[in-house]
């Protein structure tokens, strides 16, 4: 059974093989073929899931030589359900909504070309195949966001994406080389092995190869992932057909989440740099979603909202909580794709009809309209602190016993604590018919989520990480002094506590008619609204090369 | 003193400045069959040279092979007329050969990978061709939007420029891989220089690919290649896709 991997990258690319050949003579039906092997490929996906979850036997697929090889592993497969899944999905969704775009058969057959890299990716089992299929991802995209040919601005954004992409990619290449050259093979299981056998063994400088290797992985799944200095692509790449940002915003872009996960062996020695990807998960996630907070165009709000969900993905990975990453961009891909592919008819209702509720909700959030009877402030004060821990708590406790051992469950308990919280917080002043009950919704909702997500997040470890030990040790890898770590705790809470009693004390003025728009309010906003500069930093950087470039040629009279 | 024939290839395999002086000869050849000649035997020759050769390679060659390559990677991003881009890319892979070859088994393979490295400049010249059949030779290098125009035509040349750029399979690929398997392990420096390459030969394929297909077209209709003309340049682009994925092995 485990033979039938080979077909699910065949399917796709058959596909688009007949697409290609019998195109003129299919006209709009190419459609229906690329949906047909889409659904076989899903169904196949979904009965390899099944084996592996019946047998629990990871094995490996060789196609002769040192290179392709495919793992069957259930990081691969389930990566596998989840993007023959969504694809399917994403080509029923496109059969009508691409029907009057020049190109139809183009399209399909650059997502089934997508479709195929990206399941080779998945199940690669040796560093060459990876690597193939790596760059080919990048290079298949370009050509999807850049899929209107008349359109310059979508093709100058597909290149973002592609030089972007180009970064990660060398560095993979890089690390790629280290390892052949320090383990003598390619195979992903052989490279592993030597690792767990003899762990930092092998040196460049003061760094081991584990460290050295697992940075530029790391860096390559921050090109790939969005993160911070490496995001600027993923905003802006919304030119490109409605379906091609959901696949992109649902599968390709957490593509970084699998690689960590994928080279978990060499990141479970690595307590340096999974520290750094902590910190650059947590700048990207707060900078993502304060970006997404000032745009006025909601694909580009969607995309920083990517961003936002990308670091918390990183960031998860850099506690240790690698199988959580892995539910996270699974749930991130439904819901994402849920909001793009229903974006487009959301605005054309909106054309229509402005659609204004007027409900309490509406009125509290868009038009600021706040209760004028106050709530007890203490009873208050104890639900939006003490409720939502206690929930979360629970919920833990119930799958494992001595979760306050681990600093990464604790961080990412803390953030659920400061979401559930903030969002009591923000509730008090709202003009509600029945209080009680809007929080009593509130209650249920928070505790429904963290219930699900703890007890999914805790079989989705079991499934991928089998082996408990290995699954200590990556926690244990990430942990960092104790001191510090409480140190760290402390200080965020209190500047988030800060955050809130300022938002407090300024929505006060503000209902008082005192608030004034300081000059330091204006620049932020400005530094804001323009994304930090960065593009502009970017885009001058590009004209400064290419102008260079020009005078050496003028220099070398062309030759 | 060196190696004459070390010497020598640095003219067959382009060091600078003497690259220069192939791009004056390359560029001064006006039919496409010298040019395509000149493209498949020049690094040929570079490479029997290259193995003729009884001293190693001084690592300040391997080091200027690498600066050559960054350099017509780099001032191929401004060019749009073809035949000077066939000119520069030409120069900017063989040059790698340079480094590559530490990590070859076999001297046939350096042959082999360098024949790789110019049949796509190949079609691309006989691409070259047809577009000036149809634009006149002024003009082969000013032309936006073939994508709506000659949509079977842009499908090639799109595909051979990415074979250029040593995107996987094609063959620049495995040399690209050979290089970086020699140069990280011999030099930071070298490691940092080949990133570079490969994002700038990208970033110019990509500029070049948006230079001819992207765009709305401003000339009069024109005519696409022929059907049974495009499966020829399938089938060449196939099999130099297939030739890379035989080629991996010599990474191992």
């Amino acid at each position: 059974m485990e033979q039938f991997v080979l077909l699910l990258p065949i399917l796709p690319l058959t596909a688009a093989f007949l697409s290609q050949l019998l195109g003129q003579k299919l006209g709009r039906s190419v459609a229906t073929l690329s949906v047909r092997f889409g659904l076989v490929a899903f169904v196949l996906a979904s009965l390899l899931l099944g084996v592996l979850f019946t047998t629990g036997q990871t094995t490996e697929i060789r196609m002769g030589g040192s290179w392709g090889i495919l793992t069957v592993d259930p990081l691969g497969i389930l990566m596998a359900v989840l993007i023959t899944g969504i694809s399917l999905i994403v080509r029923i969704y496109s059969v009508k909504y691409m029907a009057e775009e020049a190109g139809y058969g183009r399209f399909f057959i650059l997502l089934d070309l997508m479709v195929a890299s990206l399941l080779i990716m998945g199940s690669a089992g040796d560093l060459l195949t990876l690597l193939i299929a790596w760059h080919l991802v990048g290079v298949v995209l370009y050509f999807l966001l850049g899929f209107n040919l008349r359109s310059a601005t979508s093709s100058r954004y597909a290149f973002w994406t592609l030089i972007t992409y180009r970064i990660g990619d060398v560095a993979m290449v890089v690390a790629a080389v280290i390892l052949y050259y320090t383990y003598g093979t390619w195979s992903l299981t052989g490279i592993f092995e030597a690792i767990r056998q003899n762990p930092g063994a092998h040196q460049y400088g003061s760094f081991t190869v584990e460290e050295i290797t697992g940075f530029l992985i790391a860096l390559a799944a921050f090109a790939r992932s969005a993160q911070f200095l490496l995001h600027t692509w993923l905003p802006y790449t919304m030119g490109g057909p409605t379906p091609v940002s959901a696949l992109m915003h649902v599968g390709i872009v957490n593509a970084g989440g699998f690689l960590i996960n994928r080279f978990a062996t060499i990141f479970a020695q690595t307590e340096l740099v999974l520290h750094v990807i902590f910190f650059v998960g947590l700048v990207t996630a707060i900078v993502g979603s304060v970006l997404m907070l000032t745009q006025n165009d909601i694909k580009k709000a969607l995309g920083y909202s990517t961003m936002g969900q990308m670091g918390f993905m990183v960031m998860e990975c850099g506690v240790g909580a690698f199988s959580l990453a892995i539910y996270h961009l699974i749930a991130h891909g439904f819901f994402k794709g849920t909001l793009f592919l229903g974006a487009g008819s959301a605005m054309s209702k909106a054309r229509k009809h402005d659609g204004r509720p007027k409900q309490d909700l509406y009125t509290f959030a868009v038009e600021r309209m706040t209760a004028v009877k106050r709530q007890p402030w203490i009873a208050m004060a104890f639900i939006t602190i003490a409720v939502p821990i206690a929930i979360i708590f629970v919920a833990h406790w119930l799958v494992a016993k001595d979760f306050y051992q681990k600093q990464g469950a604790i961080i990412l308990l803390f953030f659920g604590w400061v979401t559930g919280a903030q969002l009591l917080f923000t509730t008090y002043r709202m003009n509600a018919q029945n209080f009680p009950r809007l929080i009593g919704t509130i209650l249920i909702s928070f505790t429904v989520m963290v219930a699900g997500y703890t007890l999914i997040s805790h079989a989705f470890d079991h499934f991928l990480y089998p082996d408990e030990l290995f699954r200590k040790q990556i926690y244990n890898t990430a942990t960092i002094d104790v001191v510090w770590f409480d140190f760290l705790l402390i200080l965020t809470a209190l500047v988030i506590v800060a955050g809130w009693v300022l938002t407090y004390y300024s929505e006060q003025k503000r209902l008082a008619g005192k608030q004034r728009i300081t000059k330091f309010r204006l620049s932020f906003y400005a530094l804001v609204s323009r994304e930090f500069y960065l593009m502009d930093i970017y885009s001058w950087l590009a004209r400064t090369l290419l102008y260079l470039a020009a005078r050496l040629n003028v220099l070398l009279r062309w030759r | 003193m060196m190696d004459p024939k070390l010497l020598a290839a640095a003219l067959f395999l382009p060091l600078f400045p003497l690259s220069m002086l192939f791009s004056i000869l390359f560029e001064g050849l006006r039919h496409v069959v010298l040019r395509a000649v000149v493209l498949l035997a020049w690094p040929q020759i570079g490479v029997w040279l290259f193995q003729g050769a009884t001293e190693p390679v001084p690592s300040w060659m391997t080091m200027l092979a690498l600066f050559t390559s960054l350099l017509y990677g780099f001032r191929a991003l401004v060019l749009r007329e073809l035949v000077h881009w066939i000119s520069f890319l030409a120069v900017s892979s063989w040059t790698l050969l340079w480094v590559a070859s530490g990590s070859m088994a076999s001297d046939q393979s350096m042959s082999l990978l360098a024949l790789g490295c110019s049949a796509p400049l190949v079609i691309l010249t006989v691409l070259g061709l047809h577009l000036q059949k149809r634009f006149g030779a002024s003009y082969s290098g000013l032309n936006n939007g073939l994508g709506h125009t000659m949509p079977r035509f842009s499908g090639v040349l799109v595909f051979t420029i990415l074979a250029v750029v040593a995107t996987p399979v094609f063959p620049g690929f495995v040399v690209m891989m050979a290089a970086f398997l020699e140069a990280t392990h011999i030099t930071l420096i070298g490691t940092i220089l080949l990133c570079l390459i490969w994002m700038i030969w990208a970033w110019a394929g990509a500029r070049l690919i948006q230079g001819f297909v992207i765009g709305e077209s401003k000339g009069n209709e024109v005519d696409d290649l022929p059907v049974a003309t495009v499966w020829v340049y399938v089938v060449l682009l196939a099999g130099l896709g297939v030739f890379g994925l035989t080629m991996m092995d010599v990474l191992s």
